[in-house]
Parts: structure tokens; sequence; C-alpha cells
């Protein structure tokens, strides 16, 4: 395996995009959380509202959990590359050349899966350091309190760059996997869980299903604590990281099997 | 005997179009077994099942007689349809990755580009090939580790009357060092002059196997002229032991005779005694072109 990582290596690393894409992202993380600290200094100079929110969510152990939710809405950048990354191969008819050349169909599939992971683990990797800046920068003592929130992350980048691949996998075109992919995440998967919760009499199973609602029910929404949870309703976590887990299991199976029977 | 390849009964449906029907060959090892066979005869779905590119609807195959897997083609140097490389890489990066995914371990890139005429451009991005050099580089890429087989769909697609003189000559070399090449390709005459079998496809269906020579002639044939075309015509009808005379082009009448008893001399004697001077005396096999459009015409 370590010499098929090897390959997959050479075929990124001199291809553009990868490296525009990737620095995207790694800036995005970093504006992002930049101009919610910000805004939350601007708040808090103006108003002296503390009551609205329960301590400084740019602080220990808070700032994990709100790092992370502000990191996970850009996480279709690693869904992007990874769904270029393997629909590259489909455009240039590689995917046939390397089961030719001498790769077994679920060698092939299985490097991408895990080539996944990698660009999950990574993007993890650099919400954790802009994280750890951003809260020695706002001052306060740095704890591990809190830390479950990347691991939540780390999940969270998963499902999406994996359902990203699953889609790019059966779609073959970048185009089109990277329109489906937005109108999914965006639309589609708020939609079904809405519609299911009306019909099961606001009941919040129809919140456990779809694979992206699961993943986002990980990372709750950071600000106003005290006022969110008394209105709004917020899924169970270790629900959601059981679903997760079987989503996970799920996507590798499914991608293996469909890239072991189809004509290639 | 020794057999590289064996297909059993293959057969491949595209929903309802029936690319290949229970087609059974063996290749040899150490042949150059060409694959002919017009458009759409299914020479490429076949060589996709061979290659686990597609799935098959039914029969089976074995390389090197065992059932294929990825170790068998890691050890098969493979041209198929259309080169396939990554379009923003140079040819030496296309090439290192080729290299380490048949597991060669020092990959002699530089002297592969050599032997198709690609060192020049060996830096060059994939993007900015012709044809041709995309052709080169997917036979190089073939040549990578001096694997044992060599699988080439249509090799010369794309190449100018060098290139083509130069694969044909490439592909003699390999063959005589031993290796075996199997070639699907229209261009007959290029099958004739380089391979040692043949087989013959249409609509899926296998029409013909065996060697060249097999395939080829089923009778000597002499190809005569003279002055006067229909005396001389007149005069072959009268020799003993012929199986056929027919006219042929440009004023040329043709003799046949059953395999291997056709002989110049008697027949140069035979018209001279009754008349008829030749000016025109050449024994021919039936040209491959011939037979093909023959079969296929069925």
């Amino acid at each position: 395996m370590k010499t098929l990582l090897q390959i997959e290596w050479m075929k990124v690393k001199s291809y553009r995009t990868f490296w525009i894409l990737a620095g995207l992202f790694v800036a995005a993380v970093v504006g992002v959380n930049y101009i919610s600290y910000s805004i939350n200094i601007e708040v808090n100079d103006r108003t002296s509202a503390v009551g609205l929110g329960t301590g400084n969510p740019f602080s220990f152990p808070q700032i994990w959990n709100t790092m992370a939710w502000m990191s996970s809405l850009l996480l279709y950048f690693p869904g992007f590359i990874i769904i270029f990354l393997v629909s590259n191969e489909f455009t240039f008819k590689t995917h046939r050349q390397n089961i030719i050349d001498g790769l077994s169909r679920k060698q092939f599939v299985m490097i991408k899966l895990n080539v996944a992971l990698i660009i999950a683990v990574a993007s993890t990797l650099v919400v954790f350091l802009t994280t750890l800046v951003f809260g020695l920068l706002g001052g306060g003592t740095f704890t591990v309190q809190g830390i479950e929130y990347m691991g939540y992350f780390f999940v969270c980048s998963f499902i999406y760059v994996l359902f990203a691949m699953v889609l790019a996998l059966m779609l073959r075109k970048a185009a089109l996997s990277v329109g489906i992919y937005f109108i999914y995440g965006l639309i589609i998967d708020n939609l079904i869980p809405l519609l299911l919760r009306k019909s099961f009499d606001n009941k919040p199973y129809g919140s456990y299903i779809m694979p992206l609602d699961v993943a986002d029910g990980l990372l709750p929404f950071p600000f106003f604590k005290s006022m969110v949870e008394a209105t709004l309703r917020t899924p169970n976590q270790y629900i959601c990281l059981g679903i997760c887990a079987a989503w996970i299991v799920f996507y590798y199976w499914f991608s293996i099997k469909k890239f072991q029977q189809e004509d290639l | 005997m020794n057999y590289v390849l064996e297909i059993n009964d293959l057969s491949k449906n595209y929903g309802s179009v029936q690319a290949l029907k229970n087609v059974s060959y063996k290749v040899p090892k150490g042949t150059v077994f060409g694959i002919l066979g017009p458009n759409g005869s299914g020479k490429t779905t076949m060589l996709g099942i061979i290659m686990d590119i597609l799935r098959p609807t039914g029969g089976g195959i074995k390389l090197f007689g065992e059932i294929p897997n990825a170790a068998h083609r890691r050890r098969i140097g493979t041209l198929l349809e259309t080169p396939n490389f990554y379009h923003y890489m140079s040819a030496v990066d296309n090439l290192k990755i080729a290299a380490a995914i048949k597991q060669v371990a020092n990959p002699d890139i530089d002297g592969v580009l050599k032997k198709v005429n690609l060192y020049e451009r060996r830096n060059s991005k994939f993007q900015t090939f012709s044809l041709g050099m995309k052709q080169r580089l997917a036979i190089a890429s073939c040549l990578l580790g001096d694997p044992e087989v060599l699988v080439f769909d249509e090799p010369t697609n794309g190449l100018d009357p060098v290139g083509i003189a130069e694969i044909r000559d490439l592909i003699r070399r390999i063959a005589s060092e031993g290796k075996t090449i199997i070639m699907a390709s229209h261009l007959l005459d290029e099958v004739e002059k380089v391979c040692t079998h043949v087989s013959i496809m249409k609509k899926g269906v296998l029409l013909a196997n065996g060697t060249v020579d097999e395939i080829l002639a089923n009778d000597d044939m002499a190809e005569t002229g003279a002055a006067d075309a229909t005396q001389l015509k007149q005069v072959l009808m009268t020799m003993p032991g012929l199986s056929k005379v027919e006219l042929g082009d440009n004023g040329r009448v043709n003799i046949h005779f059953p395999i291997g008893s056709a002989e110049p001399g008697k027949i140069n004697q035979h018209c001279f005694n009754n008349g008829v001077v030749l000016t025109h005396l050449l024994m021919k096999k039936k040209s491959l072109e011939a037979k093909f459009l023959e079969m296929t015409n069925e």
C-alpha cells in the first residue's frame, strides 16, 4: 500500500489545481475564523450582553467547538479536491490504464478511499493548528477540554469527502459532480430531514438519516449557547457518531462493489 | 505446447448488442498473433475483457495457464484503443507512474523513449503531444520492464509511414527475442509481413484461426501473362493437375493448383509446347487482403 500511496503522490504533486484548491482551503479556514473572531470582539466591545452566551466562544475551551463549526462550512473545498482527483482518472481514461498496467480493481478503489481519508486528516490538522493559534492569541489558558470537537470535525470532514468521492465515482464527470454536490449539500440534505420530521410528528428520527446532515449534527452551533439549547432541538452526538460510522462503512462497501463489477 | 492466452467460449453483450459470440482460441508462446477484423468485429472488446477492463457475459479466459489477476497483467505490456496518460504531466513523469504500477524496479525510461524516438520531447507535457507522439508514448509504456508478452490494439494508428515502418521493425526485433506479441489491426499487409498466426473476426464471431500460411494459401496460384490472353487461357485449361483457371487483373490469367503441386517450369514448358510464349510468370500466395475480403463479405 505504501508504493500505491507514492503513486498517488506522483499524480498529485504536479497537478496545479490541487495546490490552488488546497491553498484556498487553508486561507479560507484562517479567513473565516478570523472574520468571526473580529466580529466577536466588536460585538463584545459594543455591548456587554454577556447573558447572550456562556463565556467567550473564542477562548479555550469553547474555541474548539467554535472553530470546528465555522470551518465545517468550508468542507466543500476538500470535497472539490477529491472530486477532481477522481474524475480526472475517468477523463484521461487512466482508470483503465492503471488496471491494464497491473493494479487490481480493488486496489484502485481502496487507494482512492485512502486518499479521501488523508484529505480529511489534513483538513483536521489545518483546523487544529488554526484553532491553537487563535486560542493562544486570544489569551486564555490552553486546555484539551473540548478537544473532542476536533475529532467530530474529522468525522464530519471524512463523511463530506467520502460522499464527494462516491459521487465522482458514480458520475465520472467533474462539473456534474460538483454541481450535484452543492445542490445536495445545501438543499436536499437539509430538506429531507425537515420533511421527515414533519411527517413523523416532530420526532427527531428524520435527523439521523441523511449523511451530510448527520455529520453536521456532530458540530453544534457555537454561539449563543444557552439560548440555542433552550429553543432548538440539538441532536444527540453519540447517535450521530454511530450513524456516521454506518455511512462510512456503506461508502467503502459501495465503492468497492461498484468498481469491481462494472465495465470500466 | 505452452499457451500464453486461452479464450474459451467468450461472449459479451452491451445491452442488446452482442459484441462477442462464443469466441475460442489459444495463443502459443513466442508467436506473433494477429487479430484481424472490420470495424465493430469485437477485437477491442475482446482485448478489453482479457485486460479486465470489461466484464464478459459468458465464457472464460486463462492467462499463462491460470485465472487472470493483476500480477499477470504486470507481465504484459498493453496498448488498448487509446493512449491514456495524465495530460498535465510530462512524458517522463507519466512513464514513472506506469513503471511504479508495473512494479519495475529500475525502469529504463530514457532507453524506452529513445526506442520510440520521443527522447527529445521527454519533458514536454502530454497535452502538447501530437497524435503520433501520444501513440509512441503508449508503445514506450508497453516496453517498460521488458515484458514477456505485448498486446497491441492498432499500434500504428496515427503514425506516419516512417513511424509505421519503425514499429514494424520494433515488433520484428521483439519477436526475434522470443517474446509473444498479440496484435489487433486493420492493416492487412502489416499483419501479413509480421505475424506468424492470424485470427479473423467479424461481428463478434471468429471466422478463421491458424498460422498465416494456413489461412492464406488453400492452393498454389500462378499468375501468367502472354500477348493473347484468350489463347493463353485455352492452353492453360489443358494442363494436367490444375484446379482452376480464371482471368485476373491487367489481362493476366491465373491458374490454380492444389497446394504444393504447382511447378512453374512445367507451366512454362506446357505453354511453349502449345504455341504460347509467356511474357509473365509469377507464383503467388493469395493475399491476405483478398482472403480477408472474401471471408468478411460472406
